[in-house]
């Protein structure tokens, strides 16, 4: 499906006729690919959906204040990143923290999901993924999943490309190593 | 893509392992869920936006103070909320109605030393009277406790015709009245529903009557669900509390 | 305030007492064996923090903080020999927790939502 460009989907959106008509269009762009950001952070699907909930109402609310300086899809996935940074804490908050080695809560999620298979691969890959801290999960799964470029990616996570980059190379070993060894 | 042959080679370079395994989809979806989603972001979007945010640029400081204040701000409020409901408890609860006047508290041994005198004796003068919240949290008492010498000392201050029976003894009952009155309340949904039923005056004033300093962090853990302006909505604007609070 | 008023006051914190003990109840999972032994307990102590509640109002925090605690400490053992003391923790949890439940309760109704309260996790 061809998609509006930026400069037509703000426009749709800040005429007030066409508002709720430019949003849709907006979301309806962008869903999946922040859905799977997101999703991709949290795990679980409902905390995902709650998640993208929350970001699109911060859409709603701030849009009208966004500097076209940069492109749209940057800055949703800068506050899709921020909403996700702040469920995860907020939920961290929320539980008895039990820490042993390179564990945490969602790798036990993954373990439950009903098609968990601790022999594929692909498996393997996303718990190799949790072994990693948070920014460095996300500089991982941009470049893997989003092949974003390093530019671009260090508008959304306020953070050098060259350490980007720096950062990719460390993740991307220590998920091979993880899967390798396990 | 030139793009994506570029993140392949440089994957390569890294982890040769890695950039040759398929990327498969771990993550499953409800079915349709992307179908309608956008129509369902936008209403749940206008369910929420009544609220008037500034746009102001997010700021993820907090102020000093904020969850000190969090509870009292939120409490005071709430206390502006007009909401009235009707009591129903006397058609709900018959039996606990016809039950008011009866002493039929037990008294653990011991209860009367540990019971400190002047407590007694201000009640006995109904120095309690006089002070508005005291009061409050004298009825407070009457109702919540299981041994009966508070209770007694508080009907002495309501109702000075208990105070024969309260002063010859109790009758026994094996368990209390509030204890019993909770094993209606069998699952989560019941118990949301019992508070349903309560008037937001009456939960305000059990929250004023017995709140602690544990309080702020039950309040700032509550404060942040779903659907809720969390904290950076509420540095954006600090009338988001106010217009939150006052929708109704 | 007329005998009535203060009548039906008594009864609505009452129904909000009997509430929290169905909440702690079920966050404590105790069997009915346990609840018999438990409540006696808890009443008691309970009736201890409304008469800190009571001096609290003019005292020091610091001395009321402490007041807490003692009171706490006091009715430990026999917390412990009742529910044991993984449980007594979940307890004073689920004191807070039940406040925090009531509080969404009435941040709810300003919102004008139906939504579930609490979700055990």
């Amino acid at each position: 499906m061809v998609h509006p460009n930026d400069q037509e989907l703000l426009a749709t959106f800040k005429n007030a006729a066409t508002k709720e008509q430019g949003f849709t269009s907006i979301v309806k762009k962008f869903q999946e690919k922040l859905y799977w950001h997101i999703r991709r952070m949290v795990i679980d699907h409902e905390d995902a959906n709650d998640v993208l909930q929350n970001l699109f109402i911060k859409v709603w609310n701030g849009l009208d204040n966004f500097r076209e300086a940069s492109q749209l899809y940057t800055w949703l996935y800068r506050i899709a990143t921020n909403e996700c940074l702040t469920f995860l804490e907020q939920k961290k908050r929320k539980q008895v923290i039990s820490i042993s080695d390179g564990e945490n809560g969602l790798t036990n999620q993954l373990k439950a999901d009903t098609n968990f298979d601790a022999g594929k691969l692909e498996w393997k890959l996303q718990l190799g993924i949790q072994q990693l801290p948070e920014k460095q999960r996300l500089v991982f799964n941009l470049r893997y999943y989003d092949e974003m470029p390093y530019d671009e990616m260090s508008k959304i996570l306020d953070t050098s490309a060259g350490a980007l980059k720096a950062s990719y190379h460390h993740a991307a070993k220590k998920i091979e190593e993880y899967i390798l060894n396990n | 893509m030139d793009h994506s042959i570029e993140i392949l080679l440089e994957l390569k370079q890294i982890s040769p392992f890695l950039s040759e395994m398929k990327k498969v989809n771990v993550f499953s979806v409800p079915p349709g869920y992307f179908t309608n989603l956008d129509q369902q972001i936008l209403e749940n979007t206008l369910t929420h936006s009544t609220l008037s945010l500034t746009s102001e640029t997010h700021n993820r400081d907090v102020p000093a103070g904020y969850f000190e204040n969090l509870a009292g701000n939120i409490l005071e409020k709430i206390k502006k909320l007009q909401v009235t409901e009707p009591d129903e408890l006397i058609e709900q609860y018959p039996l606990l109605y016809s039950l008011r006047k009866e002493n039929i508290f037990t008294v653990p041994e011991n209860y009367f030393e540990k019971l400190p005198e002047e407590v007694l004796g201000a009640l006995n003068q109904g120095k309690v009277r006089t002070i508005g919240k005291t009061r409050s949290l004298w009825n407070y008492a009457v109702a919540a406790t299981v041994t009966g010498l508070i209770a007694i000392s508080s009907l002495l201050v309501t109702n000075t015709s208990s105070d024969n029976a309260a002063q010859n003894g109790m009758a026994k009952n094996t368990v209390p009245e509030y204890i019993q009155d909770s094993y209606q309340y069998k699952n989560e949904e019941a118990i949301n529903e019992g508070i349903k039923e309560l008037s937001s005056d009456d939960i305000i004033k059990y929250l004023e009557a017995t709140a602690n300093d544990t309080d702020n962090e039950a309040f700032a853990s509550g404060v942040t669900e779903k659907g809720l302006p969390d904290q950076e909505e509420y540095l954006k604007n600090e009338k988001t509390l106010d217009t939150y609070l006052n929708q109704n | 305030m007329g005998a009535k008023a203060q009548e039906d006051e008594a009864r609505k914190a009452e129904k909000i007492q009997a509430l929290k003990i169905a909440f702690i109840t079920q966050k404590l999972e105790l069997t009915s064996d346990e609840a018999q032994k438990f409540w006696p307990v808890y009443s008691q102590y309970e009736n201890d923090m409304k008469q800190l509640l009571l001096d609290k109002k003019n005292a020091d925090v610091i001395d009321s903080d402490e007041g807490l605690l003692n009171i706490r400490k006091k009715y430990r053992p026999e917390f412990i020999k009742v529910i044991g003391q993984p449980r007594m923790n979940k307890l004073f949890n689920a004191e807070k927790e039940f406040r925090g439940v009531l509080l969404r309760h009435l941040q709810n109704r300003a919102d004008n939502q139906q939504r579930p309260m609490f979700r055990r996790k």
